[in-house]
């Protein structure tokens, strides 16, 4: 088998090179591809990140707008409101005459109309308060000149709005103020109209605001202090927010959309904020950056995902193609290589049967040419004997007869070497028959022959066998005829033959009481012309065993002996159950 | 031609010994006094078509043809074939005596038509003895189509 695995090496290895090269650009060919594959992905990937980011940014803002606008248009209405109450003519008639009791009954339902008014109240141009509504114990005639409020108004006598501050009676709520002027036919201002507005009340729509998870909204005045913070409503004490960038930013009057680090928070945030022009307040719209861009990582996951599945399907295919090429490659790799040992084999076959012809010719040769001189020396002989008696004396015959036996025993040894040649030569007909009466037949047979020994035959269950019926004739004979011969001088010859079936074979064998052989001479015991005994003890040719071996073993079968000497010999041979064709 | 008249048996053999012996045991059994000797399958040819030196023979077929299988020039199965394809000499029993006792040799020559096929047995007695016996049962006992 070492000869048969190197001619397959040798025939493999020069398709192996060029399929390396080939594999080569196969394996540089699939890299761009994937490369270009990988790169579209991350270009995609970089602008759907974008775009998400924008989206997610943008939409944040509006919401910052809309907030803004919305609390706009609400102190619009409020100064619109207070206004529309500090210019009503018997009102302003009443504060330029200095009837501030009854300047403030007309005012009386405006708390009770409009709900997000905590309290106003009248004060004269120095910012003494003169009356109120609801009405408070001990604060008519005190000074109110230090609040935003007056400080804002006084300016320039114009509506303001002012920043946030702590009631200074209990309950000390937060509020802001919005102060108009009320003046006089004479446009000279006559007194202050101040309607304070609770925080809580006015900002409550704040917390509607659907900003998404963890996102918040709050509002700071012109000072940075915290109005309003949809996560805390209830807060008492004022915060200033004022360090916080976003609040700074909006404050200085920019409206944007940015990523930034919160310190109140301690978290990244995306915070949106809008100023609110000609207030000076801002509204922040708020949320971690982690609730903000939840959605848009999660989609981007998505898409990660979806990218490596289709990665994944590629190199799959790519895979599948490679496993397709290589099994076709190696197809037709096995396909060459059997075919060149087939063309071996045949070659190989030509020869072995150029030989076996040249071999059968000798054969043919050796019958023909051998056989016609013996003849010529037996018959010439015999003439000399026949013709010549007279001239001849008893030494003279004798060696005649002498050169006869000689001539004779010759021809035997041919034709038995032509026999066992015959044998090894003659295809073999299988079939299935009946060994039992085939054996039969052959002791029959032996026991008819003209002085032949008269053994006691003991003959066993013999299983069916498988072969060609002639050949095997041609073993029991040779077995049993020896059986019969080397045990011809016992007093009493027993010869036994018998079978069993082993497996997925048949074991036959004979056995006989005879001479027996030494089994140091084994070795001898089935080649061609061998012999244990001299022929003066036993004739014979030394050929019968060597045609048993032969048959049984192109049968597919196999012969071995035991022996001892004086005490007979059994001979075993084995036969497949069902022969196949490459055995025989 | 008178020498070739009443041919009886024609021997075809090249091996000089063999075809001595073949003549001694027939001349013993008083077959031999009309047998014709050649050497080689050519000869055998040319007496029985009486082509080349037997050209003009007009003494008929033999009644006997001994054919040895291996013969110089053209072989013993090549002459009987050309015997037993021509309508002239079909009938002419033809008698293999030949070393071989190769299947294959036999197979062919039946195949051809040989009328029997002898194996020489190497001692000389069995040889005389089946020799002669084919002699007379093909020229004595065996009745052909006159």
């Amino acid at each position: 088998m070492a000869i048969a695995g190197s001619t397959i090496r040798k025939i493999a290895a020069p398709l192996t090179l060029s399929a390396r090269m080939r594999w080569s650009h196969a394996a540089v060919l699939l890299a761009l591809v994937f490369t270009g594959i990988i790169l579209i992905a991350w270009q995609s990937y970089r602008t759907i990140d974008h775009e998400l980011t924008a989206a997610a940014l943008s939409r944040r803002g509006a919401v910052s707008e809309l907030a803004a606008a919305t609390l706009s248009e609400k102190f619009d209405h409020l100064v619109d409101v207070s206004i529309s109450l500090a210019t009503r003519v018997r009102f302003r008639q009443l504060v330029a005459a200095r009837q501030w009791t009854e300047a403030i009954a007309i005012l009386r339902d405006a708390p009770r109309d409009l709900p997000f008014i905590e309290r106003l109240f009248l004060t004269d141009v120095e910012g003494t308060l003169m009356a109120d509504v609801p009405e408070l114990p001990g604060v008519r005639g005190k000074s109110f000149a230090y609040r935003e409020w007056y400080k804002g108004i006084s300016r320039n006598w114009r509506p303001y709005v002012s920043p946030v501050y702590q009631r200074a009676a209990a309950p000390q709520l937060n509020v802001f103020a919005v102060a108009v002027p009320i003046r006089n036919d004479d446009g000279k201002v006559s007194g202050i109209l101040v309607l304070q507005v609770r925080l809580d009340t006015f900002f409550g729509w704040l917390k509607a605001i659907e900003i998404g998870p963890e996102g918040f909204a709050y509002v700071v005045d012109p000072e940075g202090q915290l109005a309003f913070h949809s996560k805390f409503p209830g807060r008492n004490e004022i915060v200033k927010f004022s360090a916080v960038p976003a609040v700074q930013r909006v404050l200085r009057g920019s409206r944007s959309v940015e990523v930034t680090f919160d310190p109140v928070e301690v978290e990244d945030a995306v915070s949106a904020y809008t100023p609110l022009s000609g207030y000076g307040w801002g509204v922040i719209v708020q949320q971690p950056v982690q609730a903000a861009f939840a959605a848009k990582n999660d989609q981007l996951a998505r898409l990660l995902v979806a990218y490596a599945l289709v990665l994944l399907f590629c190199v799959l295919i790519a895979y599948l193609v490679s496993r397709v090429f290589v099994q076709r490659r190696q197809a037709d790799d096995d396909l060459r290589v059997k075919a060149e040992l087939e063309r071996r084999v045949a070659e190989r076959t030509a020869q072995l049967e150029a030989t076996n012809k040249e071999l059968e010719s000798f054969t043919y040769s050796v019958s023909h040419d051998l056989r016609s001189p013996l003849r010529a020396v037996d018959g010439f002989s015999r003439i000399l004997e026949e013709d010549h008696a007279g001239v001849l004396d008893d030494e003279g015959k004798r060696l005649l007869k002498v050169i006869r036996d000689s001539s004779q025993k010759m021809a035997m040894l041919i034709d038995d070497l032509l026999e066992f040649s015959r044998l090894g030569r003659k295809p073999i007909a299988a079939a299935e028959f009946d060994m039992g009466a085939l054996v039969q037949g052959v002791i029959t047979e032996l026991s008819a022959a003209p002085g032949a020994a008269s053994p006691e035959w003991r003959v066993g269950q013999l299983p069916h066998a498988w072969g060609d019926r002639v050949l095997l004739r041609q073993v029991w004979v040779n077995l049993l005829s020896n059986a019969a011969k080397f045990s011809a001088r016992r007093g009493q010859p027993i010869i036994e033959a018998g079978g069993h079936t082993d497996g997925d074979r048949n074991v036959y064998y004979v056995k006989d009481n005879g001479v027996g052989f030494d089994m140091q001479y084994y070795n001898k015991l089935f080649g061609v012309f061998q012999r244990l005994h001299s022929v003066e003890e036993f004739p014979g040719t030394g050929v019968g065993l060597a045609i048993v071996q032969r048959v049984v073993t192109r049968h597919g079968g196999r012969v071995w002996a035991e022996g001892k000497p004086g005490e007979g010999a059994i001979f075993y041979f084995t036969l497949p159950r069902e022969a196949t064709d490459e055995r025989i | 031609m008178s020498a070739f008249e009443a041919v009886e048996i024609l021997l075809v053999e090249d091996n000089p010994t063999d075809a001595e012996l073949t003549m001694r045991a027939l001349k013993k059994n008083n077959l031999a006094n009309h047998l014709m000797w050649v050497k080689d399958g050519t000869e055998a040819l040319d007496f029985i078509f009486c082509g080349g030196a037997y050209a003009g023979r007009s003494n008929g077929n033999p009644k006997l043809i001994l054919l040895d299988l291996k013969l110089p020039k053209v072989d013993g199965i090549e002459v009987l074939s050309r015997i037993k394809s021509d309508e002239r000499t079909r009938t002419i029993p033809v008698v293999m005596v030949t070393s071989s006792a190769e299947e294959r040799d036999i197979v062919e020559s039946y195949q051809l038509g040989v009328n029997s096929y002898l194996v020489k047995p190497v001692d000389f007695d069995q040889f005389s003895e089946t020799v002669a016996k084919a002699g007379f049962y093909w020229m004595l006992m065996n009745k052909a189509p006159e």
